[in-house]
């Protein structure tokens, strides 16, 4: 549990995680471009809302008043073609008084509520020795705080009917609850005593160690993908904070201090550096007096900011040299895998760029569905080579990697599928890129958009992720611009850019390998 | 033309067929489920406006019991090859056509019933959901890309050593399940890929259209949904008068087999493994099945998603032994299975095991705090509704409501009748399900183990995991 490493479900999830914000995204901007749905403000509606947000501002609270222009009622939307009507009703709020950003939606479909907090810092930001430790402590924030001391938290959160869970990345570590909506103040009050006071006890201190080794040998060291992906990592991110694995190593698992998790925690849990989320059965004004109630004597950190302008330093996470390393181009891990399963590893792009967009719509047009390039290519064509391939875009928020992921048929050889991949992809670009596969990723995008709006999840981790990364809840729709402006030729040319000469690292696993 | 069909669907069916209509009350999703008959086919209709989109699920009810001995997977083989060719269209121009317009197909085969399941834009409804049909009515599983499906499937199951938890599962299955109908996966086996051949695929098509029962479960627009009747009741190629066959598993009448099941212990060793997945658990005869609601509580209760259930209380956050426990029993209409699935490290796994003994001692005698048991309660009551949130899981509620004969108004009830469950219908109801004489115990871990497993449990019995595949 507590975890939902990206790295794990790539074989398993495809391109789902691997560009999860953007993928929804990019959802926006089908549905945009379109023309099926208009997104226009319906004048009543906007005074509504003002006179709505006179009513909840307090002295404490402010909205940040370009969400109001947003103001469309998901209790309802009809599927009448019109994009108003299934719009998302977001309102943005931030308290004054310790920073914490606040981001509400009321869907009364049903009676219940999903809670998400993004904590601002994930395994990027430890250090030297310290691997892990962002991962530890999304374990030990179950372990008791204050108020409601060891066990409880997961006991009265289950008392109330509400499922609670965590995930680390190496950009954020978010904690998401689903609940009925009358367990709302319970989990407002959970998480904010833990926010503010962690116990961070002994005796649970060294259990939960334990715990993480078992998580540790189920994901990668027993498992051998888990093995390839970590060796994939290390190398590609070589000398950047980016090359850590999440979970940390097995020494600094061990060896970490009570203390330093402590500082840790003091210096990154602070309302200023999170973002509350709460999507569903709720009233907004209500919802906000409680946040104010729980939350609003929080403190502060005053070290995050200035710890954060040294760790986010954009030179830190710039990958190595010019090109890639030489000892990237033919790892070989030995494990029990009866074929061999392979990485193609390409140098990627950070999330956000123009580049990052196109490398995205790339992607799906490679690998996702049955008719996908690659697919057809290697997997269904008239000679395959290949059980199964993907492409990911698997970005962060300082750097990426585009990725492909593929097993091999029993009967190939794992040297002429590499010599082939070198012969064969400076025709890929011209091969599967056209207005009809264009077009095509942009309808799929938009069958899985209204699929992920049914939930107030997928709604809350829309918007979760887009405040996350760039500060603005609405800021999909500055990427969608950014999207609608994407042609075929910018496909084509970004496809050229990576397989017309860019050197990539091969890394594979096989029980046939050297030990 | 067009325009009388229309009118004869929208205002003639509707009044000939029968309409039954539940109402979502518990939940306060406001949906009203409609049942209705048309030409002979059932459709259960769940209005939803909000999406442009539209959720098909085609329940047919018969799954891999139907497989034949050295066929097992041919059904599920079947689903998965719809979109390999039909007399018209070549695999590439279905697929690319289906994926064009953003559809996502999907399904899964149980050894009772068979489902697919189709979702896209309602805009598209027209010619997605007509594709569907040609598929069902006209796949001919082409000779070349049946081979390449084989090729991959071998691939597929010889590398399951690359996935330890699938492994575990998929050995578990077969020894608890040992000699019952159910034993062998509903996914293909490698006896299944070589036995697979066009003319008997082509036979079972034939034989799913013309004889198996057929139930339509849609949400959507009304407007799509009325196209979707439409579309479906014509041109799916349906036998709708002769569709009329249930499968039905009389396996506890006939079988020899209708035994108490012993304690079992197996090794399965995997080299260089670190750690061992574990499975304990046991073939539930339909006889068992009495109340699956009690059946789901006892089993959450013991070890569902929460760290509030015993299991993991006792395995994870006591001893820190492992990442995740976790504990089912599932009743299908005519049998079931419960099965305890964690994993730890070598060293640990006789502790681990013991300690799972104790669990299922102390709970089935009832030594546990009431409040423990209600906490349970109150969780599977707070997640009902994220049941009805998602319109696909919605309706496969609907699905196996039906396939089991349930009214639907126990699935809105379920707050309400777990509530009355007492302690000791629980204790008893865990001691039924989980009685360890009658466990059967899968090690799937390193070879040395053997030693200390035989030293501390008595009888162990070595496997080779290449057996199983």
């Amino acid at each position: 549990m507590k975890e939902k490493f990206k790295i794990m479900k790539i074989m398993i999830i495809m391109r789902v995680v691997s560009s999860f914000s953007m993928c929804l995204l990019c959802l926006l901007f089908l549905y945009s471009c379109s023309h099926m749905y208009t997104n226009k403000t319906n004048k009543k509606d906007a005074e509504k809302s003002s006179e709505k947000n006179a009513k909840v501002n307090m002295n404490e609270i402010e909205e940040i008043m370009s969400s109001v222009s947003d103001a469309n009622k998901m209790k309802e939307a009809k599927a009448d073609a019109n994009i108003e009507k299934v719009n998302l009703d977001i309102r943005k709020f931030v308290l004054k008084k310790n920073g914490l950003t606040i981001l509400l939606a009321e869907n009364h479909h049903l009676p219940i509520v999903s809670y998400y907090t993004y904590f601002k810092v994930g395994s990027r930001y430890e250090g030297k020795g310290m691997s892990g430790a962002t991962h530890f402590l999304e374990h030990l924030m179950f372990k008791g705080a204050k108020k409601y001391g060891p066990q409880q938290f997961d006991s009265i959160m289950e008392e109330n009917g509400g499922r609670s869970n965590a995930y680390t990345s190496t950009d954020s570590t978010v904690y998401h609850q689903a609940i009925p909506s009358a367990a709302l103040e319970t989990v407002l009050d959970l998480e904010s005593d833990r926010m503010e006071n962690l116990l961070l006890e002994e005796k649970a201190f060294e259990k939960e160690k334990s715990v993480i080794l078992e998580e540790r040998k189920l994901r990668y060291d027993n498992s051998p993908t888990g093995k390839l992906f970590q060796k994939m990592t290390e190398i590609m991110y070589k000398g950047t904070p980016y090359g850590i694995p999440v979970i940390g190593y097995v020494d600094d698992i061990v060896n970490v201090q009570r203390d330093d998790i402590k500082k840790y925690f003091n210096k990154f849990y602070a309302p200023n550096n999170a973002v509350l989320v709460i999507i569903g059965d709720i009233d907004i004004k209500k919802t906000l007096d409680l946040v104010n109630k729980y939350y609003g004597n929080i403190p502060s950190s005053k070290q995050v900011e200035k710890t954060k302008a040294l760790l986010d330093n954009d030179d830190l996470y710039k990958f190595q040299g010019k090109s890639m390393p030489a000892e990237a181009e033919n790892i070989k891990i030995n494990a029990n895998s009866n074929t061999p399963i392979f990485y193609i590893a390409y140098r990627g792009e950070k999330i956000g760029t123009k580049r990052y967009y196109v490398m995205d719509i790339l992607a799906s047009i490679f690998s996702a569905g049955a008719s996908s390039y690659l697919v057809k290519k290697y997997v269904t064509g008239d000679t395959p080579t290949l059980n199964s391939i993907s492409l990911y875009n698997y970005s962060f928020a300082k750097n990426g990697l585009y990725l492909i992921a593929g097993e091999l048929l029993n009967e190939t050889k794992l040297e002429d599928f590499k010599n082939s991949w070198d012969k064969n992809q400076v025709n890929f670009c011209k091969e599967a890129i056209s207005d009809h596969t264009v077009q095509k990723t942009k309808n799929q995008y938009m069958v899985a958009f209204f699929s992920a709006l049914e939930t107030n999840e997928g709604v809350a981790e829309l918007v979760g992720n887009s405040e996350f990364y760039f500060n603005d809840h609405k800021y999909y729709k500055k990427e969608l611009q950014e999207l609608n402006s994407i042609t075929t030729k910018d496909v084509m040319d970004v496809c050229k850019e990576i397989f017309s000469g860019q050197k990539y690292g091969f890394f594979s696993v096989w029980e046939k390998h050297p030990k | 033309m067009r325009y009388k069909i229309f009118f004869i669907l929208v205002f003639i069916i509707p009044i000939l067929g029968t309409t039954i209509r539940a109402t979502n009350a518990n939940t306060n999703a406001n949906y009203e489920v409609v049942k209705e008959n048309i030409k002979n086919l059932q459709f259960v209709y769940l209005p939803d406006e909000r999406f442009p989109t539209y959720e098909i699920v085609f329940y047919f009810a018969d799954g891999a019991l139907s497989d034949r001995k050295y066929n097992y997977g041919e059904t599920s083989s079947l689903f998965s090859l719809l979109t390999a060719g039909t007399d018209k269209y070549k695999q590439e121009e279905i697929n690319d056509f289906l994926e064009f317009y953003g559809v996502g197909i999907g399904g899964d085969v149980t050894h009772e019933y068979s489902y697919f399941s189709v979702f896209g834009l309602d805009k598209d409804i027209e010619p997605t959901l007509k594709m569907i049909c040609h598929l069902f009515s006209k796949s001919n599983f082409p000779d070349d890309e049946l081979k390449k499906f084989k090729i991959r499937g071998k691939t597929t199951i010889e590398n399951i050593i690359a996935s330890p938890s699938a492994l575990g599962d998929r050995i578990f299955r077969e020894l608890s399940l040992q000699d019952t109908p159910y034993q062998k996966s509903a996914d293909i086996s490698l006896d299944g890929i070589k036995n697979l051949n066009r003319k008997s695929l082509n036979e079972k098509l034939k034989y799913f259209n013309k004889n198996v029962k057929k139930r339509v479960y849609v949400s959507a627009p009304k407007v799509a949904y009325l196209k979707a009747q439409k579309i479906i009741s014509k041109e799916c190629g349906f036998d709708l008068k002769k569709s009329t066959f249930i499968r039905k598993a009389d396996f506890t009448a006939n079988s020899n087999s209708n035994q108490i099941r012993k304690y079992q212990l197996y090794l399965v060793p995997i080299a260089n493994s670190t750690q061992a997945q574990i499975r304990i658990g046991r073939y539930i005869y339909k006889r068992e099945i009495a109340d699956i609601d009690l059946m789901q509580v006892g089993s959450e209760f013991l070890g569902g998603g929460g760290f509030g259930s015993r299991l993991m209380q006792e395995l994870r956050v006591d001893r820190g032994l492992t990442y995740g426990v976790s504990a089912f029993a599932s009743p299908q209409r005519d049998y079931g299975r419960s099965a305890i699935t964690t994993s730890t490290k070598n060293e640990s796994v006789n502790e681990a095991i013991e300690v799972i003994k104790n669990v299922l001692a102390k709970t089935s005698e009832g030594q546990y705090e009431e409040k423990d048991l209600k906490k349970t309660i109150k969780l599977l009551a707070g997640k009902h509704p994220f049941n009805f949130e998602k319109r696909d899981s919605y309706l496969r509620q609907l699905m196996y409501s039906d396939h089991i004969g349930q009214n639907y108004k126990a699935i809105y009830d379920f707050p309400n009748i777990i509530s009355k469950y007492s302690k000791q219908d629980v204790s008893l109801e865990i001691k039924k399900l989980f009685p360890w004489e009658q466990q059967t115990i899968v090690v799937v871990g390193s070879a040395s183990l053997e030693a200390e497993l035989k030293k501390k449990w008595g009888k162990v019995t070595i496997l080779d995991y290449k057996n199983f595949l």
